[in-house]
């Protein structure tokens, strides 16, 4: 009965503490910079693409959003403004995702504004701009930024600091009040406005109780169901990757082209993904590549999920898999799903590895700071 | 747990299950998490289909409207995109989509079946005008012409397969242009 008692208590303990938490930084700072590297790419068409020139007019785009009952906030308008605002405000949020400012926040600035955009012209998308809505959503619900961002440093200095001032936290306040304002105007208490309600009631209340009650149950309890939330999260992203690896093998094995091995052949031939013809005719000239990559696609996307189970098949297969990622995206023009791929990927990846990376780019970012003499000495060490 | 087998049996072939419970799954996981991994599968796309277009042009709209040239949309989206480490999308995918949305959507004699085919038809037509712009070669634009060339890629030279050459169009009927087809482009 005790032994009983033990696994679950020490169950409860593993679910209630924040799981992963390097696996989360790569995958927020990974998914981040794929989203701001594609809006920026799509800067010079953006009005084209989802804005006020968009050959989808401002009333399509509104019918066919209520067919198809999705949320955008660029139904408002149809106007330039509010575009340009949308549009610029998701690049920042995605810029202050990556370097991890006031996370918990951007992230759902993130969502909402990927959202609205991706949401208000839904026949232009394709399978990367799929994986970037999904995952982004997921992201909200992560403690992604637990290391490796700027909320991390400012956590760490603050619990060092004695003076209370150093828990006033001007800037959180203001965002909080700024981010309530914003959606008292803009919504009504149903649907997604009710979610973003949630969303922001809870960071009220997680300010509160790091501020007034900070060693009290009540913290803790909260600290826990936020791990837990997490937890659940960073499963849910991990599951999805399996199923996307899984429908994607599945389905190929009873294609014919990808029994016999033509299948990168005929891919490799269609123009609208050959940005480099000399490249792909090259890869589709020699027969025995065709085939072998073509069955090591399938072979790897049916038994990823499978591979799980062992860390070092795991590790090779991941290997392969962002290698492929990478390949793909320069042969077949594809960067932004492909990178996509590869950040999601990356919640795969063994923690050693992860810490040992981050080891080295922080090394190599303070020899370039101080080789530079930029920063003064303090700052360089802290 | 709900949202993962949610997510199964969306991506799921058609079972016991699915059937029965259908419109659960759709409303729980359209819009915000449609998903469809069949990229390049069962099997890649064999063949590559040119959008061309063609206008009808009149001179200040006293002389008889008549037919322009072919002009090959496809091309201008390739020539865009060789070359580019990140294509746009507006080069690989807005014409591509918008054709394959706009011709699956169309029934009996090339009208569109519901007020969903009636927008995509709409943002086909769109897309091109703003390609082209008011005029043709000084001329007015009355009529815009869509069509698709399909050409089969040929099967790797080691296959047993006999090589088709066959080369297939799909003409749409011809539709009238007006400045409200330009409002906002």
């Amino acid at each position: 009965m005790d032994r009983i008692r033990e696994s679950i208590a020490r169950w409860a303990r593993l679910a209630c503490t924040t799981r992963a938490p390097y696996q989360a930084a790569v995958f927020r700072i990974g998914l981040a910079l794929v989203i701001a590297a594609f809006l920026l790419r799509e800067w010079p068409h953006r009005r084209v693409l989802y804005g006020d020139r968009s050959p989808l007019s401002y009333d399509m785009a509104l019918e066919l959003g209520r067919m198809n009952e999705s949320f955008s906030l660029l139904s408002w308008s149809g106007g330039r403004a509010w575009f340009e605002i949308v549009y610029t405000l998701t690049i920042a949020a995605a810029l202050a995702v990556v370097v991890g400012w006031r996370t918990r926040t951007m992230c759902v600035v993130l969502m909402v504004g990927t959202m609205s955009l991706e949401n208000h012209n839904p026949l232009t998308g394709d399978g990367g701009d799929n994986i970037i809505r999904i995952m982004v959503i997921y992201l909200v619900f992560t403690r992604c930024a637990q290391v490796w961002s700027l909320d991390a440093r400012r956590a760490s200095r603050s619990a060092d600091a004695t003076h209370p001032a150093s828990h006033q936290d001007v800037t959180g306040v203001a965002l909080w009040v700024a981010t309530g304002l914003f959606l008292s105007l803009a919504f009504g208490p149903t649907g997604w406005p009710l979610v973003l309600w949630t969303l922001w009631g809870v960071q009220g209340v997680w300010w509160a109780a790091n501020r007034w009650f900070r060693e009290t149950e009540g913290r803790a309890l909260l600290d826990a169901g936020a791990s837990m939330l997490h937890n659940a999260a960073m499963l849910t992203i991990a599951v999805q990757v399996c199923l996307i690896y899984s429908t994607a093998g599945w389905n190929k094995v009873q294609g014919s082209r990808w029994q016999e091995g033509s299948a990168l052949h005929y891919a490799l031939n269609l123009e609208y993904f050959a940005p480099f013809p000399w490249l792909s005719a090259l890869l589709a000239a020699n027969a025995v590549v065709v085939v072998l990559l073509t069955y090591g696609t399938v072979i790897v996307q049916v038994a990823f999920p499978f591979t799980l189970g062992n860390r070092k098949v795991k590790n090779v297969l991941l290997a392969v898999m962002i290698l492929e990622h990478l390949g793909i995206s320069v042969v077949l023009g594809i960067p932004f799903l492909s990178l996509g791929m590869v950040a999601c990927d990356a919640v795969f990846l063994p923690t050693a590895f992860l810490v040992w990376c981050g080891a080295r780019c922080t090394g190599m970012a303070r020899r370039a700071l101080a080789g530079r003499g930029a920063l003064p000495k303090a700052a360089a060490t802290a | 747990m709900v949202h993962l087998t949610m997510l199964f049996l969306t991506l799921s072939p058609p079972n016991a299950i699915t059937a029965a419970h259908r419109d659960t799954i759709q409303s729980y996981v359209q819009p915000e998490f449609g998903q469809d991994w069949k990229l390049f599968a069962p099997n890649p796309k064999q063949r590559n289909d040119s959008i061309g277009a063609r206008f009808q042009t009149t001179e200040n709209g006293r002389s008889a409207p008549r037919p322009s040239a072919w002009i090959n949309i496809t091309a201008q989206d390739v020539a865009a995109i060789q070359g580019s480490l990140a294509p746009s999308h507006v080069h690989q995918n807005m014409v591509r989509r918008a054709w394959d949305d706009a011709t699956s959507g169309l029934g009996a004699n090339d009208r569109p079946t519901n007020r969903r085919a009636e927008i995509q038809v709409e943002y086909l037509k769109r897309i091109v005008l703003q390609r082209i712009g008011r005029e043709w070669q000084g001329e007015r634009i009355v009529g815009v012409q869509i069509a698709g060339r399909y050409s089969m890629v040929q099967p790797p030279s080691w296959s047993s397969e006999k090589a088709s050459d066959t080369t297939t169009y799909r003409v749409l009927p011809w539709w009238p242009v007006t400045d409200q087809d330009y409002k906002g482009l």
